[in-house]
């Protein structure tokens, strides 16, 4: 492993930069620390939308991310908010680290390591920030390589499991990994030998960890959900991954290619299990960009392993009696990763957060309003900015998931111009909208009837119905 | 007794496992035909082919003015009527699947090579339109088989594919890169003696060559480039991701490409040949699913031996299918035929459904009109079936575009900033755009654009001061 901790160094530099300069790329840390803000007062989590949307208020909502969110209320300025930012910097860090641990415990060669670590990296570049989802990618990695230990503490993937699911609904993948790997341990045996069995106690008892959360079966049922929900076609994220993703271009796609050309066949020597789990990311991965860094991490170690066997220039070294050098760098190398990542972050703390970058201007413009607003942002990530604010509902917000479809169907008449955005705002109310500059919903309230800007910078514009007060 | 019935009982297996294989076969090249009789024709780019090609045949290419992109075969099988345009791209397409399933069978016998050709073909469906797309299948898969295995006349034979292929359509481009694989194949994977390498190199040189030997000479090699369409120029003009210009191929054929690939691997032994057409293939479909078939006509042999070795089964000799193979591809191309006859009436008859169908609804009085389309591939149809003289803001023909004309069809269909202005400065009097897309809400809210037709998908609007 010892050249990947030089390139897990540079990452984790980068992924502390990137959580601590620039904290909240998609807005929805604001609504997920006002969830927080609630449940630290409350005591309780929601379960249904409430006053601060007017489109979908009472819809049920399961809230899946709420330690998440409580972690980020607690936190949300200071040190803590360095701490709190660093340590999901740290958390993905450790996601590769722990990926490059798995592919030196299957035998793969510090070259071959270092590479498919490299990818892994670039496949969780685009998508690092301080999100629930981040926090989720250390927990895959630590759960895969607890299913290869051999004995008793395989089992605390349970645990992994059970904490996992407190903090992203992504942990309705841990039994469904288990039961992968389990039915290729039992098609490698011929049988259910010990392996086999154990794997399967861990994939059904992970299905009562998953469970371990406040929300308890109701979040696996969620999960399945989301599956067959029309509404990600709508979220960037979810979209069909392609070659104008960096992450997938140069991270997952090179690992793909890779696991393609060389993990299949007797020549990789791959195990079934493992080919099971790497066809099953591989199809999610094909599906979705938002699934870049989870088979990115799943298929590092063992494209590393196949390299290593397959290609000579990534063949291991000849075992030699380790010199005083070997033993200092063994040392050294992750101590200076870890050091030139920590004086990145130390260098950032010393800055004021930036502003997000999303429609802050305009939102606050808005609030400074007389008057309760009923907004429509033709981002609805924008929106998740404004979920709190006293005078201010919203049609649609970072949430996403708890809005019907209806809802969904409106937001996109409406942002995308079609023939009846007029009426679809007329019929739901709104008197606030904020559009980017020159964009075509902009355009079409600047030609329509009834609307005036209530406030413009360089991106954005925010539209007033006629009737509503100008703000200060 | 029984030892003198196990052979017979032998025999009798042997000759079912015959008949299953053989109808399975006849099965696959009969579907192989009907998809392509019956997958939607490419009308746009056949109309702009057959109109360009019956100018360029009349006066010359200077004197006609296009560019040339070896758009040959759509004009020429268009040029014959539906029918034939269909039948067309039914031989093309059978072609394709016969030539990639007898390289397959070199690697991986004829069971796998039939199954891994079926992979191929899956990747290639939303390619068989009547149009350059299945004639270039054909001669891709004809190139990997003649460069498989290096002779002295190798490199004519190859040099002479990919002159044909360059003349029908711009992928013809590939052609040296496919023959450079081979070579460093060649060189790398220690197979051959250096007579054979020599051959290889001269397939490559010969190939490149033959890119220079178009209408457009030099220019070719650039033309077809922006023509492949891989580069991130086109973004937001052209829908080049496979999930949205080939979905079913991508979704079934590429998936179950990258499972079987997960399953069998490349192989007993990586060879640098089969690494780079598999890599280079998918690289070309993930960056324009146009190219999905390209990538399953060269991966299918790679994919066909790896499914022998993983399987552990033996390649059989089977020089006695020759003739069977004849008599199937006979029948199979003669049923394509009566299929395309009974075909081509409700193919022209649907014609009239299709959105880019309602240009012809543009008013013919005054000058010929100068169109805008939100799809580009609709104002081929347009500048195709308009009286001569229509243009448009941008066509079909990107290679022929300068980087302005790229720019301001980006402003147009993204109804970015300045939109209007644009249609105003480039003379711009009928757009053609899809009914429920922004630019179609906003042309409608003011007065001086005004709808003259619409369907379910697209709608006409013409300037309603008339021309400017």
């Amino acid at each position: 492993m010892k050249y990947a901790w030089l390139v897990i160094g540079v990452f984790a530099a980068r992924f502390f930069a990137t959580a601590i300069a620039y904290p909240a790329g998609d807005g929805d840390l604001a609504w997920q620390r006002w969830l927080g803000a609630i449940v630290a007062r409350t005591h309780a989590i929601p379960r249904s939308l409430g006053d601060e949307t007017f489109s979908a208020s009472g819809a049920p909502w399961l809230p899946q991310e709420w330690l998440f969110s409580a972690l980020a209320f607690v936190a949300r300025d200071g040190l803590a908010w360095d701490l709190f930012a660093g340590a999901v910097a740290l958390g993905a860090a450790g996601a590769l680290a722990l990926a490059a641990y798995r592919a030196e415990r299957l035998g793969a060669s510090p070259r071959a390591i270092a590479l498919c670590t490299a990818f892994a990296g670039i496949a969780l570049y685009e998508s690092f920030g301080v999100r629930a989802q981040v926090v989720a990618w250390p927990l895959v990695a630590l759960y895969l390589v607890l299913l290869d230990v051999e004995g008793p503490l395989a089992y605390a993937a349970l645990a992994v499991a059970a904490v996992w699911s407190n903090l992203h609904a992504s942990a309705m993948l841990a039994p469904v990994l288990a039961a992968t790997v389990a039915a290729g341990a039992a098609f490698e045996a011929r049988g259910f030998d010990a392996r086999a069995r154990r794997l399967t106690t861990l994939a059904i008892c992970s299905i009562a960890a998953i469970c371990c959360n406040p929300f308890g079966w109701h979040l696996p049922q969620y999960a399945i959900g989301l599956f067959g929900n029309p509404i990600k076609s709508y979220i960037s994220e979810w979209k069909v991954t392609d070659l104008d993703d960096t992450s997938f271009a140069f991270g997952a796609l090179p690992l793909l290619l890779g696991a393609m050309l060389l993990c299949g066949g007797g020549r990789g020597r791959t195990r079934a299990s493992d080919l099971l789990v790497l066809a099953a990311f591989a199809f999610l991965v094909l599906g979705a960009a938002r699934n870049v860094p989870l088979f990115a991490l799943i298929a590092a170690p063992l494209v590393a392993r196949s390299l290593t066997r397959a290609v000579p220039l990534f063949a291991p070294e000849a075992p030699a009696a380790p010199t005083k050098l070997a033993r200092r760098a063994a040392f050294a190398l992750p101590v200076a990763s870890l050091a030139i990542a920590a004086l990145v972050g130390v260098q950032l703390v010393r800055h004021a957060p930036p502003e997000t970058g999303l429609a802050d201007a305009p939102l606050q413009a808005l609030e400074r309003t007389a008057g309760a607003h009923r907004l429509f942002c033709a981002d609805f990530a924008w929106c998740g900015l404004a979920v709190g604010m006293p005078n201010v509902r919203v049609f649609l917000d970072g949430r996403a998931d708890p809005y019907p479809r209806a809802v969904w169907d409106d937001f996109v008449t409406v942002a995308r111009v079609g023939t009846a955005w007029r009426r679809t705002l007329d019929r739901r109310g709104v008197d606030a909208v904020i559009v980017s500059r020159d964009a075509a919903l902009d355009q079409a309230l600047a030609e329509a009837p009834g609307w005036h800007a209530g406030y413009a910078d360089k991106t954005y514009r925010l539209w007033l119905r006629d009737g509503a007060r100008r703000g200060g | 007794m029984t030892t003198l019935a196990s052979p017979a009982r032998g025999g009798t297996r042997a000759r079912d496992a015959a008949v299953v294989f053989w109808s399975v076969r006849a099965f696959v090249y009969a579907a192989t035909a009907a998809v392509a009789v019956t997958s939607q024709p490419a009308w746009p780019d056949l109309a702009l082919a057959r109109r360009y090609g019956a100018l360029v045949a009349r006066d010359g290419l200077a004197r006609a003015g296009v560019g040339w992109l070896g758009d040959l075969w759509a004009w020429a099988s268009a040029s014959g009527g539906t029918a034939a345009a269909l039948a067309a791209a039914a031989a093309a397409a059978l072609a394709a699947f016969v030539l990639t399933e007898t390289r397959a069978r070199r690697y991986g016998g004829r069971v796998c090579a039939l199954a891994a050709s079926c992979v191929a073909l899956v990747c290639s469906l939303d390619a068989l339109r009547a149009g350059g797309g299945a004639a270039s299948l054909a001669l891709c898969a004809a190139l990997a088989l003649v460069l498989d295995r290096p002779t002295p006349r190798t490199p004519l034979f190859a040099s002479a594919l990919a002159l044909v292929w360059c003349q029908i359509a711009p992928d013809g481009l590939l052609a040296p890169l496919i023959a450079t694989a081979f070579a460093l194949g060649a060189r790398f994977d220690g197979e051959r003696d250096p007579k054979d390498l020599r051959y290889a190199w001269f397939a490559v040189a010969g190939c490149a060559l033959a890119t220079l030997a178009t209408p457009s000479l030099g220019a070719f090699p650039a033309q077809a480039f922006a023509a492949l369409r891989v580069d991130r120029t086109y973004d937001g003009i052209v829908a080049l991701h496979p999930i949205d210009s080939a979905p079913t191929a991508y979704r079934i054929g590429f998936t179950a490409a990258v499972f079987a690939f997960l399953a069998f691997g490349t192989g007993a032994r990586l060879r640098v040949r089969d690494a780079l057409l598999v890599a280079g293939g998918a690289l070309y479909a993930l960056a324009n699913g146009a190219g999905l078939g390209i990538f399953g006509v060269l991966a299918a042999p790679v994919l066909a031996g790896a499914a022998r070795d993983a399987l552990g089964l033996q390649t059989v000799r089977e020089d006695e299918g020759r003739a069977g193979e004849a008599a199937v591809v006979t029948v199979a191309m003669l049923f394509a035929i009566v299929l395309a006859g009974a075909v081509a009436p409700r193919a022209d008859a649907a014609l009239a459904e299709r959105p880019y169908a309602l240009a012809q609804h543009a008013p013919r009085s005054g000058s010929p009109h100068r169109f805008a389309c939100a799809n580009v591939d609709w104002c081929d149809y347009a500048v195709a079936t308009g009286p001569p003289g229509t243009t448009a803001l941008l066509d079909g023909r990107l290679d022929r575009a300068s980087a302005a004309d790229i720019e301001a069809q980006r402003t147009f269909s993204h109804a970015s900033h300045g939109w209007r202005a644009l249609l105003d400065a480039r003379r711009v009097d009928a757009v053609l755009v899809r009914r429920d897309r922004a630019i179609a809400t906003l042309l409608a809210l003011r007065g001086d654009w005004r709808a003259v037709a619409q369907n379910d998908e697209a709608e006409l609007f013409v300037r309603a001061g008339g021309r400017r």
